[in-house]
């Protein structure tokens, strides 16, 4: 009786330190950074526009072939703050910053020096959703800062041009050193999804079985958003160098998943007969 | 042969003018900040008869809470006027809370609508919120107050309607930080009319669309 109360004490104590484990091990999901804008102008001064900018599909993660398809678009959320009615005919654009590490973006005195840029990106309306502005885009793990502009409409009265930038919230150091003033909140840095793995892979080993997907290349960003994910995973696992690796290391994971409750199952009653055996000699 | 060809395109040409001047004569108002109806979602709507209703000096109906969602919708009015098309009942909307400190209500801008109005009663519209003419910013009430200092009694044909087309935000998570009361209000909402000949009193947002 007492080793019996022994063993389900042992069994609950290292449940509950598994759970706890992955929760830890959770990656904090941010929101969307915003700010607020002034209106001054003779018939609506000082009403204010919210505006919210950051990643769809929060956390963010990078593209992983066969995992993860890294679509995390920049969108921007514009409202009026007092009623939180939405704000149509916005003409916006972003210039994007990225910066492939911490080391790499503390290093950095501006935002030109940035790993990679790209300018004059239109963020569109999103079609039967008012308010709501868009860009697509494929990520890689690492730091993404934006320069919002442009002119928002205030529902047809007036116009207020916005030239603000943020930067993505990092869990590890600091990332707000080129952040314009004003901005609020945040919207989180896009993480490596295999950081999420349990259990942990061999980092290693992932290495040699993945492979970089250009995302600057417009042909690349082309492939990834006209077709369904995995067609796109597909034809980017066929120009890949070691596309057979990765889904054999993929493929072993399956099979592990599958195979951990069965084992158990069958444990259990090996374990219950060998007890009877045991009783009955 | 060519005179021939020439006045038949004259002909066309005028009957393609015709048709074009008639199709811009059909113009719709409409204001921007107005949301309607989010997707494919069903509105809610809310009717109520007013008529052989007689509301004393600081009698109250109210006729929508949607708390704790602050909405947006349309409102729709047809009750007894002055001169000056103002409602002898003045149309409140905002927040009431269990807490005074928590409620904010003001008075409705409304759309007087001519065309649609008889002898007895007027017919207005108004926009739920309106962030450009005035009002609560963050409606979960709609009432009817009669701040006039008289009996208020209703027509035949009296009715208020209110279409809610979409939730906004939780009042919980936007609340007002300033109180103001029903009763420190006073008689008469602002109204606006499209199709006098004052353009002053059209109100902020309205266009014209063809």
């Amino acid at each position: 009786m007492k080793s019996k109360t022994l063993v389900i004490s042992a069994v609950s104590a290292i449940t509950l330190s598994l759970v706890l484990a992955s929760s830890a091990m959770l990656q904090p999901a941010f929101a969307h950074a915003s700010t607020s804008l002034t209106l001054k102008d003779e018939h609506v001064d000082g009403k204010k526009i919210r505006v919210a900018l950051g990643h769809t599909n929060e956390p963010t993660y990078g593209v992983e072939p066969g995992i993860h398809d890294g679509k995390h678009n920049v969108e921007v959320l514009l409202s009026d703050s007092d009623t939180t009615l939405s704000l149509t005919g916005a003409t916006l654009k972003v210039d994007k910053y990225y910066f492939k590490n911490v080391k790499s973006f503390e290093k950095a005195k501006s935002v030109k020096d940035a790993d990679e840029i790209q300018k004059g990106v239109v963020v569109g309306s999103v079609f039967g959703d008012p308010g709501h502005y868009m860009a697509r885009q494929v990520e890689k793990p690492g730091i993404y800062g934006y320069r919002l502009y442009g002119t928002i409409n205030y529902f047809d009265v007036a116009k207020i041009d916005i030239d603000s930038t943020v930067f993505c919230s990092s869990s590890e150091v600091d990332t707000s050193k080129f952040n314009s003033k004003g901005w609020g909140g945040g919207y989180g840095c896009t993480e490596d999804i295999r950081d999420t793995f349990f259990p942990s892979k061999n980092k290693g080993d992932d290495k040699k079985a993945t492979f970089e997907l250009d995302v600057s290349n417009p042909e690349v960003q082309n492939v990834v958003f006209e077709g369904a994910a995995n067609e796109a995973y597909a034809m980017t696992l066929t120009d890949s160098k070691q596309p057979e690796q990765a889904a054999n290391t993929t493929a072993i994971y399956q099979m592990l998943l599958a195979g951990l409750p069965v084992a158990a199952i069958a444990g259990f009653f090996g374990y219950k007969s060998r007890r009877k055996n045991k009783s009955e000699e | 042969m060519f005179k021939t060809l020439n006045v038949k395109l004259l002909i066309i040409a005028v009957g393609i003018a015709a048709i074009g001047s008639a199709s811009v004569g059909t113009v719709f108002a409409s204001h921007s900040f107005e949301a309607g109806v989010k997707g494919d979602n069903i509105p809610d709507n809310t009717h109520v008869r007013l008529d052989s209703l007689t509301l004393p000096p600081g009698g109250v109906l109210p006729v929508y809470d949607a708390s704790p969602n602050f909405v947006s919708g349309h409102f729709l009015l047809r009750a007894p006027c002055d001169e000056d098309h103002v409602p002898t009942i003045t149309v409140i909307a905002g927040h009431i809370d269990e807490s005074a400190d928590n409620t904010f209500v003001d008075k409705v801008p409304l759309y007087y609508i001519d065309h649609a109005s008889t002898a007895d009663s007027c017919v207005w519209h108004a926009h739920i919120p309106d962030p450009l003419n005035g009002g609560a910013s963050r409606v979960t009430d709609v009432d009817l107050i009669n701040l006039s200092g008289d009996d208020v009694s209703f027509n035949p044909g009296d009715v208020v309607d209110i279409n809610v087309q979409r939730v906004l935000g939780s009042i919980a998570s936007a609340p007002y930080t300033e109180s103001q009361l029903p009763g420190d209000l006073e008689h008469g909402n602002t109204v606006y009319d499209l199709n006098d000949d004052n353009p002053d009193n059209d109100g902020l947002g309205f266009h014209e669309s063809a």
